[in-house]
C-alpha cells in the first residue's frame, strides 16, 4: 500500500510545520486596510470584485471609515498561494476565501462565526457551517449555496419518455442507457481527478449519502467499507455504459459541463453555475434546453455534497471585529440577492433563496433550497485531498473495471484508514 | 550494386528524410497552428465535438475583450519582459565569467565544481518554495519584480554556465597563447578574444534564459500578489473553478508568445549554432 505525495501536500506537510513558529511579522502590521484573499470572477467572487453591489460596497466602506483591497487569483491557483504563505507565517490577509480548506487551515484562522448576529446565522441553512467547522469552532461563513443537483437536456429526456428528471437510482440507470444512441452520452461526469472537492472521490460521496452511508464514524475513522459505499460505486459503475467514455479521463467540471452545453450528453451532476452558462448563446447549444432536479434518490434518498464557498478571517488580522463586519456586509440580504441577479451565484440566506425575483431569474433556485433539505456532506478534513486522492484512485480502478465494486472500497478504507491514523 | 540502384537508393532515402521532416515540422508546429486558430473561434465552435470550424465561427471578439478589457495582460507582459531580461543579463554578466574559469583557467577540480552547479538544477521546485519565500517575505520583497528575477537567476545560472562552459572548452589554446604574447591578461583575452567569438552561444544562452523565465509559473505564482504578476498567471486567470474561456486564453497566450517568437526568429542562427558549439564542444 503506498500513498503518493503531490505537491499540494508538500505543501500541507510544510504548512504544519510552520503553523508552530507563525506569525510574528504581520501581526504587527497595524492597518486600518482590509486585505480579502478570494477567486477572480466569474468564479465566485465579492461584490467589488464581480460586478455586484458595488455602490452598497462603497458606502459600506465609507461607513466603516475602511479600505478593502482584494488580492485576486485565479481559482485553481488559491490553495497553493494560501498554503505557501501559512507555512511561512506571513500571510497578509484579513479575510480569505475558502473551499473545503478550513480543517486543513484552522490553525490559522479566527472562528469569528459564532460573534455573527443570530438573525444573519438564523437565516442561513444550520447544514451550511459543516464545512467550516472544525474540532467543534466554526471558523467561516459559506456565502453561495453551492450543492451538486442534476441538470438535464430537457429535449433529450422528452425523447425517450420522460417527461420530468430520472427521481431515483434505477430511473437514473434506464435514462443514462437510453439516452445513449445518434452519437451522444446519457450522463457525463469529470471522473479524470481523482481528488478534491468535484473529484472523483467527492461523486462518490454523494453516492454514498445516497445509498444511507456515512464517511467516519464517532471516533474518526472510515466506515464506508459496508453496503452502503459498494452500493454507491456499485451504481457509478451501472451508470458508465450510458456515460461519455471521456468521462473517465476529464479532469474538470468545465470539461464535462462543456460536453453537456455542446448537445453531446444528456444528463450531468453540476454545480448551480451551470444554469447562467447554458443559457449564453455563445457558449450553449442547448440555450432553453436545460432542465435542473434534485439529485436521484438512492436507498435512502436524495443527497448531494457541498462545493462550501466560504469566507474566513486570519487569526492574525489586525482588526477581526471589522473583518467580521465585512463579511456581514457580504451576507446582507440586499447584497446577496444582488449576488444572485447579477452574477448567478445563488445566496446562502434561506429568506433570499426563497424572493420570488431571485427564483424567477435563476429558476434552479428552488432546485438547489429542495436539494439543501437533504444531507450534503462533503467530509472535509484537514487531509481531505489526500483522503480523496486514496480514495478516488481506487473509485476510478472500479470505474475502469480494473476491481469490483467490493474490492476498490476495501482498498479505499484501508488507505483512508492509514492516513486518518497518520492525522492522530 | 548499379548506378540506377544505387540512385534509387538515394532517391528513397531523400524522399523517406522529406517525409519524415515534413511529419516533424506538423507535429511541432501543429500546437501553435491550433491556439492560433482557438483564438479566432467563438467559445461554443470550440467545445463542439469535432470543434466546428466552419467560417461564420470565425470571430475576433476574443483578441478585442482580452485587450479593451485585461490591462492586467499588458501589465503581466511589461512586467515579464522587465523580469526576463534581468534574469537574461544577469545571468550572462556573471556566467560567462564563471564558466570560462571553470573552462580554461587553472581552477582545482573543476569539473566537480560544474557538477555542482549543474546539480542545484536537481531541486525539484517544491523543495525549495517554502525556503525561499520565507527569506523573500523577511525581506520584504513579496510582490516584487526584483525578487523573483533574482530566483529567476539563481535557476537560469547553472545552464548558462554550461552551455558556455562547453563552448570556452572548445576554443583553441592557440587564441589565448598569443593574446598572451601580445600583452593580454586573463581579463583582457576574456574580454577582447574570447567574448567577441563566443556570441552564438552567447545568443543560444540568452534565448534560453530569457524563455524560461518568461515561460516560468510557479514560483510567480507564490511570489507576487498582484502588481509584479507576470504574464503566465494572467493566462491562468482565464481558467477558473467552473469555466475555461478558451478563446480568449488562446489570443491571451498568441499575444504573449510573440516577444518569444520574434526573439527567436531574430536570433535563429545564432541560437543553432550557440547549442550546437556549446553542446558539441569540449
Amino acid at each position: 500500500m503506498s500513498v503518493l505525495l503531490s505537491r499540494r501536500d508538500m505543501l500541507l506537510a510544510a504548512c504544519a510545520a510552520g503553523a508552530a513558529a507563525s506569525l510574528p511579522f504581520d501581526t504587527a502590521r497595524a492597518s486600518e486596510a482590509l486585505s480579502v484573499f478570494g477567486p477572480l470572477p466569474p468564479d465566485p467572487a465579492p461584490p467589488g470584485a464581480a460586478k455586484f453591489a458595488e455602490a452598497a460596497f462603497e458606502a459600506w466602506k465609507k461607513a466603516h471609515n475602511a479600505q478593502v483591497s482584494y488580492d485576486l487569483l485565479a481559482w485553481p491557483q488559491l490553495h497553493d498561494r494560501m498554503a505557501t504563505a501559512f507555512a511561512s507565517g506571513s500571510a497578509p490577509w484579513n479575510v480569505l476565501y475558502m473551499c473545503g480548506w478550513v480543517p486543513e487551515f484552522a490553525a490559522f484562522l479566527a472562528p469569528f462565526a459564532d460573534d455573527l448576529p443570530k438573525a444573519l446565522v438564523d437565516d442561513l441553512p444550520a447544514s451550511s457551517f459543516e464545512t467550516v467547522t472544525w474540532q467543534g469552532k466554526r471558523y467561516g461563513a459559506v456565502f453561495t449555496l453551492s450543492l451538486l443537483t442534476l441538470f438535464y437536456n430537457k429535449e433529450h429526456l422528452a425523447e425517450i419518455g420522460f417527461s420530468a428528471a430520472p427521481k431515483n437510482w434505477d430511473e437514473f440507470k434506464r435514462a443514462a442507457k437510453e439516452l445513449t444512441r445518434a452519437g451522444r452520452y446519457g450522463f457525463v461526469a469529470n471522473y479524470g481527478d481523482p481528488a478534491g472537492i468535484g473529484g472523483t472521490a467527492s461523486y462518490w460521496m454523494a453516492f454514498l449519502q445516497q445509498a444511507g452511508g456515512k464517511m467516519y464514524g464517532e471516533d474518526g475513522l472510515p466506515v464506508f467499507k459496508g453496503d452502503a459505499g459498494v452500493a454507491a460505486l456499485q451504481m457509478m459503475m451501472d451508470l458508465m455504459p450510458g456515460s461519455d467514455p471521456g468521462s473517465i479521463s476529464y479532469a474538470g467540471i468545465n470539461d464535462a459541463t462543456n460536453v453537456l452545453m455542446a448537445g453531446r450528453a444528456s444528463m450531468m451532476m453540476n454545480w448551480p453555475f451551470m444554469w447562467n452558462a447554458a443559457q449564453d448563446p455563445a457558449q450553449s447549444q442547448i440555450v432553453g434546453k436545460l432542465g435542473s432536479a434534485i439529485l436521484p434518490a438512492g436507498p435512502a434518498g436524495s443527497a448531494s455534497i457541498d462545493g462550501t464557498d466560504a469566507w474566513t478571517v486570519s487569526k492574525t488580522s489586525a482588526d477581526p471585529a471589522l473583518a467580521r463586519q465585512l463579511v456581514e456586509f457580504y451576507l446582507d440580504a440586499d447584497v446577496q440577492k444582488r449576488q444572485a441577479l447579477d452574477t448567478g451565484w445563488l445566496p446562502i440566506r434561506l429568506s433570499v433563496l426563497a424572493d420570488p425575483e431571485v427564483q424567477q431569474k435563476l429558476p434552479n433556485a428552488a432546485v438547489v433550497l429542495e436539494q439543501a433539505k437533504h444531507p450534503y456532506n462533503s467530509f472535509v478534513t484537514p487531509d481531505f485531498n489526500q483522503v480523496t486522492q486514496a480514495l478516488g484512485t481506487e473509485v476510478q480502478k472500479a470505474l475502469q473495471g480494473q476491481k469490483t465494486a467490493a474490492q476498490a472500497i476495501a482498498d479505499a478504507s484501508d488507505l483512508v484508514t492509514a492516513i486518518v491514523k497518520r492525522r492522530g | 550494386m548499379s548506378y540506377a540502384h544505387h540512385r534509387r537508393g538515394g532517391f528513397s532515402l531523400r524522399l523517406l528524410t522529406g517525409a519524415g521532416l515534413v511529419l516533424f515540422v506538423i507535429w511541432s508546429a501543429a500546437p501553435i497552428l491550433w491556439l492560433a486558430l482557438s483564438s479566432v473561434l467563438e467559445q461554443r465552435a470550440l467545445i463542439a465535438r469535432p470543434p466546428d470550424l466552419s467560417p461564420q465561427n470565425l470571430t475576433l471578439s476574443n483578441f478585442i475583450t482580452v485587450i479593451g478589457s485585461a490591462a492586467a495582460l499588458g501589465r503581466g507582459m511589461l512586467n515579464s519582459l522587465i523580469v526576463a531580461l534581468f534574469a537574461t543579463l544577469a545571468s550572462l554578466a556573471l556566467g560567462a565569467p564563471a564558466a570560462y574559469a571553470l573552462a580554461r583557467l587553472s581552477v582545482p577540480r573543476a569539473s566537480a565544481i560544474a557538477f555542482l552547479v549543474l546539480a542545484t538544477q536537481m531541486l525539484p521546485s517544491i523543495a525549495i518554495a517554502i525556503p525561499l519565500f520565507l527569506v523573500i517575505s523577511r525581506l520584504g520583497l513579496i510582490d516584487n519584480l526584483f525578487s523573483l528575477g533574482v530566483v529567476y537567476l539563481s535557476f537560469n545560472l547553472p545552464i548558462v554556465i554550461w552551455i558556455l562552459r562547453n563552448f570556452f572548452l572548445g576554443i583553441p589554446d592557440g587564441l589565448e597563447k598569443a593574446a598572451a604574447i601580445d600583452g593580454a591578461g586573463v581579463i583582457g583575452t576574456f574580454w577582447h578574444i574570447v567574448l567577441p567569438i563566443s556570441l552564438p552561444p552567447l545568443g543560444a544562452a540568452a534565448v534560453f534564459a530569457f524563455v524560461e523565465a518568461w515561460n516560468e509559473f510557479f514560483f510567480a505564482l507564490i511570489l507576487t500578489r498582484q502588481s509584479a504578476q507576470t504574464v503566465p498567471l494572467v493566462i491562468a486567470a482565464f481558467a477558473g473553478q467552473y469555466q475555461t474561456v478558451f478563446g480568449q486564453m488562446m489570443a491571451a497566450a498568441l499575444i504573449s508568445v510573440v516577444p518569444v517568437i520574434l526573439l527567436a526568429v531574430l536570433f535563429r542562427d545564432w541560437i543553432v549554432r550557440g547549442f550546437a558549439d556549446g553542446m558539441m564542444k569540449g
